[in-house]
């Protein structure tokens, strides 16, 4: 067995650090997930890995244990840890931009960002790894912290049913990251390589509480961290979405971000202080590690995504090769140097370099934040309508108005054309020469022709990182512009009082609401049916209300209009809304359901649909029943058999013998022919 | 007042006396020559005064710096009893025969230098020479002004002594050993500062404290080549791990004795300087900043209340400004709709942007609170009227600055007084986090903080990790750092600073 000298990181320390950075770098990328050239990341530094234990087993194997001879001396082990070291920094880096163009605003330059959090993990690496390890386990106690406030707020919200399109994700693609992660990890392999020497092997040190700490990161980010996916934009990642399922998480961002950024700085101090060990116990000098350090930098930065010069290298594996080979030849030439022994040359190099270094973070950092954007610079947005009319688009702002005397009477509302949504906000942005600030907006209203077309309507909303999930969309009846003016004027222009317009009990039923949430969530599922409140302005009692219902099917034209109790029917049917209380008007009894759930069991038989619906509910009164069954019945057979809607997702519930059934074009037949039983049960305790 | 020890006992380590003159000159049997040295050294400064004394048989002098000595000691208990002795024997034997047979006063030392007489003398004492002879008596009857024994300004607790420390050096020793009655209380005077010969004293128990940190400690005492040492700041550098100087100090202060007794039970070494009513502390761990002597006093319960409170508070002061400002210009969806609009409105009046506003309150905190440390008393109530009209009300009027920023300085400005020897790096952090936080968002002050916890972790104190026992972590985090125990409960256990966790020294 080699006689290792003590700075040089052992066989399993490097287990481990590949490992936590595999987790990092599939957790940072959502596109790593998709890519093919995944491999490329897992086999090179698993070849070398197998390549060097093999080596050093074969050699070593006849050997005594403290005086063997080999041919693998320490310095090639220095050579390949800093070869595999850096390869992972600078992949670590790379990923780290792309993962900062989602996350930062336009404001702030995603190098700057990268350059801070790499010269941070540099000081780090100069502490010591110590340093690293008492710190990293402070991150251990905020990441507890941070898991169990986020159960404290979503537990409230949580529904099993937003967790469908993940399930879907995983099972089907199987190209998501953590199944990749698990079953092919070539770090297993290597632990049963290295398991001679991993006894007594893992020094007590920040190795090991960098693992912990990278597992509940991932697990963190992966499971709970609503808030935080809501900036990995795009539809190959929309799991982080669905668990935001409330706007306080949206609060807790800086919680995340802190971790998030801590748990990098840990994990790339850690790859820089292992370079810097090994550059030690070859060189005996510490100026080499500086040279190293900036030349990581430098490549990250020529080597990242929309880099102008390596931009378009978009084979991972030509790139790879780069890298390595960029990093071997480092410190072969820093091997000539030594030898021919410009020492004092290096230490001015050395000095000139850190010169440079500091320089360049102040001027980058102090130059990067001058063009942010000031509060008063921005329209802060309480409330949208969206009218379209004709091919054109008018959207009206309801806006803070920050010159006004008083808070309280300080709300303008101004409207501004396009001929897309997302025109329109640009030219709000021309006109009024402010940024729009979306994160306030309680509610966005439609004309009914805009919600014909909700996907033009909404998708630009939707995908905007600063919208609150919980934003409440409706259907005006009149002009959604008419309404908010003159619903705006009811309230006297006060701020405080704009959520009455979106607030549920003043202006929807408590059975039917519509977020910008449910959006996201629904648009991905065919045939799946969005229920959408249309509001009213009752010039009579001078309130907004709303009484009806519009049903949106796969984001196309509006089909019908559903009244109160037919929209709780079809709240209680998709097991959307499972704990109410209302009254029967006609009758003097309530109908009052506690966590009732639906079952819906289809199947085809001689080419006809017949659906078992039951519902398992608490109810106590025989009269309830039947109230019940009556509304939900006529609900049904008025959707269903009048317009052959699959408002309740049949089909999904289909099995795959049934479905060969289905002929293209034969569906909504199917449907208006189709054997509808409903049974009302209370549920066995 | 005369309250020294016995000097046979004592040891006097002189520390780097290289740049002063060499006076271990012994001392000429002839008294004129000895008296012409003197005033030779002497020349130019009146405070000195040579009494010479024609005595029965014998002549001699009495030397002494004007207004260090008790004149009614000098006259009752050692003039006139000269004066009323006939000396028969040889000088020497005179000189013995005054010091156990003639004088009313009990700290006698006898001396063979010039150097030890210059010490003697300017420490308070009076020097008695007889012609003829080459050994002098130097008497240790002090009497120059000081401070009365005083409640300490800057570390006030609600129930405890009343005591604090006084410039004196002998004075706080008594303070020391009036409150732990045991011979295992050790107490060891060094000198430093070429210039200024500063007595210096190391307070520990030599059961409890670890002998590694000690000889530690006396070897970087014996590298500190100061000229003079007028301030407890001096020395705390030296003190200091190599290569591992951050914000925060490693080194404690204290300005009571009672706290100075708790940390020397744990295997913790007390420094004493000679004019200095302040006492130093090592090694010291960062948790010790929030804990005090009224958590000892109080119930457990409102104890731990209080500690979490300090936490927090440190936090706050910390974090708050930088965090306010880049919510504010680069995340003000975190804000809640009301709050927003009303920082929104503010703003709007105001000619700055949010990050040089909050700066620019600060920065005018920090002068004010410099210049209500510095002006006269009598003006002191012209500062509290300016900076609380005229800063805060007249300036939001105005639309200088605006209101919720104001408050934000405040609760943070607050924040950090609940820990006075924090302030220091508490000042300079909020203003840091400010700028970054204005400059980079929530993602710089994520990068900033990291580093300086980073830098908190890899301190260390004398060997011990500055973070224990919460990283690396113990046990003794839930008895008497994050919360305190009952007393019960805590006497069980006997903590050593050396034994913390991450410490590579361990003793039974």
């Amino acid at each position: 067995m080699i006689k290792t000298q003590n700075n040089v990181i052992t066989s399993a320390q490097l287990f481990i650090l590949l490992f936590t950075i595999k987790i990092s770098i599939i957790v940072l990328d959502p596109y790593i997930a998709q890519k093919n050239d995944l491999l490329t990341d897992i086999l090179i530094p698993f070849l070398i890995i197998i390549i060097v234990y093999s080596l050093s087993l074969i050699t070593t194997y006849y050997y005594d244990k403290y005086n063997g001879k080999t041919i693998i001396t320490p310095e090639i082990y220095s050579y390949i840890y800093i070869i595999v070291s850096g390869y992972f920094c600078i992949l670590f880096l790379i990923r780290m931009f792309s993962f900062c163009q989602c996350f930062l605003s336009d404001e702030i330059n995603d190098v700057i960002i990268v350059i801070s959090l790499f010269s941070a993990a540099v000081y780090g690496a100069k502490k010591g790894i110590e340093g690293i390890a008492r710190y990293s386990f402070l991150l251990f106690i905020l990441i507890i912290i941070a898991i169990i406030t986020i159960v404290i707020f979503l537990y409230p919200s949580y529904n099993n049913d937003n967790l469908k399109p993940v399930n879907s994700e995983i099972i089907m693609n199987n190209g998501s990251g953590l199944v990749r992660l698990i079953s092919g990890s070539p770090e297993l392999i290597v632990l049963l390589l290295c398991s001679p020497y991993s006894k007594d092997n893992i020094k007590k040190s920040g190795i090991s509480w960098l693992f912990f700490l990278s597992v509940f990161v991932c697990f963190m980010l992966i499971l709970l961290s609503g808030a935080l996916g809501v900036y990995l934009s795009g539809p190959t990642f929309p799991y982080f979405r669905i668990t935001d399922a409330s706007g306080p998480l949206q609060r807790l961002n800086p919680m995340f971000i802190v971790i998030l950024i801590s748990s990098a700085i840990c994990l790339i101090s850690s790859f820089l202080y292992i370079i810097r060990q090994n550059i030690r116990s070859i060189y005996n000098s510490e100026s080499i590690f500086w040279i190293i350090a900036v030349s990581v930098l430098v490549l990250s930065i020529l080597l990242k995504d929309n880099s102008v010069i390596f931009g378009y290298i978009y084979n991972d594996m030509i790139r790879a090769i780069i890298i390595i080979i960029s990093i071997f030849i480092m410190p072969a030439m820093l091997l000539i140097l030594k030898k021919l022994k410009k020492i004092n040359q290096k230490i001015i190099l050395l000095k000139k370099l850190s010169i440079v270094f500091i320089i360049t973070i102040s001027i980058s950092t102090i130059l990067s934040g001058c063009n942010s954007t000031q509060l008063n610079q921005r329209m802060i947005v309480q409330g949208i309508g969206i009218d379209k009319i004709e091919d054109q688009y008018e959207i009206t702002l309801i806006m803070l108005d920050t010159e006004a005397e008083s808070s309280e009477n300080s709300l303008i509302i101004k409207s501004f054309p396009g001929k897309t949504t997302e025109q329109a906000i640009k030219n709000s942005e021309n006109i009024t020469g402010k940024k729009i600030l979306l994160s306030q907006c309680l509610f966005i209203m439609l004309n009914n022709q805009a919600g014909q077309e909700l996907d033009k309507a909404i998708q630009y909303f939707a995908d905007n990182n600063e919208i609150m999930k919980t934003t409440n969309i409706m259907i005006s009846e009149d002009s959604s512009k008419k309404t908010i003016e003159t619903a705006i004027e009811k309230l006297n222009y006060h701020s405080e009082d704009i959520n009455v317009i979106s607030d549920s009990n003043t202006t929807q039923q408590p059975v039917s609401h519509f977020t910008v949430f449910d959006y996201i969530v629904n648009r991905k599922n065919k045939y799946n049916t969005m229920v959408i409140p249309v509001i009213k302005y009752n010039r009579i009692d001078d309130i907004l209300y709303s009484s009806d219902s519009v049903i949106i099917d796969e984001l196309s034209m509006n089909s019908m209009e559903l009244n109160e109790s037919e929209t709780l029917s079809f709240l209680i049917l998709n097991n959307r809304i499972n704990n109410i209380t209302l009254n029967n008007n006609n009758s003097r009894h309530s109908l009052t359901l506690n966590y009732s759930d639906t079952k819906i069991k289809p199947k085809i038989t001689n080419n006809r649909l017949s659906v078992i619906i039951s519902i398992y509910t608490d109810l106590n009164k025989p009269q309830d029943r039947t109230f019940l069954y009556e509304q939900i019945d006529k609900s049904m057979k008025k959707i269903i058999n009048n317009n052959g809607y699959d408002i309740i997702g049949i089909y999904n519930k289909l099995s795959d013998k049934d479905i060969k059934s289905v002929k293209p074009g034969n569906w909504k037949q199917m449907l208006k022919e189709s054997l509808i039983t409903l049974k009302v049960m209370k549920k066995k305790t | 007042m005369s309250n020294i020890m016995n000097n046979n006992g004592r040891t006097n380590n002189k520390v780097n006396n290289q740049k002063s003159k060499d006076y271990s000159i012994s001392f000429y049997s002839s008294l004129e020559q000895n008296i012409n040295f003197i005033k030779n050294e002497f020349s130019l400064s009146e405070d000195i005064t040579i009494h010479k004394l024609a005595l029965k048989g014998i002549n001699g002098a009495v030397i002494s710096l004007d207004n260090m000595i008790n004149k009614d000691i000098l006259a009752f208990g050692i003039l006139k009893p000269l004066y009323n002795y006939h000396f028969c024997n040889t000088p020497d034997k005179a000189i013995n025969d005054i010091e156990f047979k003639i004088l009313y006063t009990d700290d006698i030392t006898e001396i063979f230098n010039f150097e030890q007489l210059f010490t003697f003398i300017m420490s308070g004492f009076a020097v008695i020479a007889v012609d003829g002879s080459s050994k002098m008596l130097s008497i240790g009857i002090q009497g120059y002004k000081t401070r009365g024994i005083s409640e300490p300004e800057s570390d006030v607790i609600q129930r405890g002594s009343k005591e604090g420390f006084v410039e004196p050096l002998r004075t706080n020793m008594t303070l020391l050993r009036r409150r732990i009655k045991n011979t295992d209380l050790k107490f060891e005077i060094m000198t430093i500062g070429t210039l200024s010969n500063t007595e210096i004293c190391l307070c520990y128990f030599q059961e409890t404290v670890s002998q590694e940190i000690l000889s530690e400690l006396k070897r970087r005492i014996s590298q500190i080549d100061l000229e003079t040492v007028l301030a407890a700041g001096y020395i705390v550098p030296y003190l200091e791990d190599k290569g591992k100087k951050t914000l925060f100090s490693c080194v404690g202060i204290t300005e009571r004795p009672d706290t100075l007794c708790g940390k020397l039970t744990e295997g913790r070494i007390g420094i004493l300087i000679d004019g200095v009513p302040t006492a130093l502390i090592v090694p010291y761990i960062f948790a010790e900043y929030f804990q005090t002597l009224d958590d000892y006093s109080n119930r457990p319960y409102f104890a731990s209340f209080t500690r979490i409170l300090k936490f927090f508070a440190f936090l706050i002061s910390v974090f708050l400004p930088g965090l306010y400002t880049s919510l504010g210009t680069f995340n003000p969806e975190m804000f809640p709709t009301l709050t927003l609009n009303k920082i929104a409105v503010s703003i709007a009046d105001t000619p700055l942007s949010l990050m040089a506003e909050t700066i620019l309150i600060l920065l005018v905190y920090e002068i004010m609170r410099e210049s209500g440390l510095r002006m006269p008393q009598p003006l002191g109530y012209a500062v509290s009227i300016v900076g609380g009209l005229v800063i805060g009300d007249t300036a939001i009027n105005a639309g200088l600055i605006g209101a919720p920023t104001l408050m934000v300085v405040a609760i943070s400005a607050i924040c950090s007084y609940i820990i006075p020897n924090l302030y220091a790096p508490t000042a300079i952090l909020r203003i840091a986090f400010t700028v970054v936080g204005g400059l980079t968002g929530i993602w710089g002050m994520a990068i900033l903080s990291s580093v300086v916890f980073i830098d908190l972790c890899s301190k260390t104190s004398f060997g011990i990790p500055y973070t224990s026992p919460v990283t690396p972590f113990a046990d003794s985090v839930f008895r008497d750092v994050l919360l305190r125990a009952d007393w019960k409960i805590l006497s069980k256990r006997k903590e050593k600073i050396q034994n913390m966790p991450g410490s590579e020294l361990y003793e039974e």
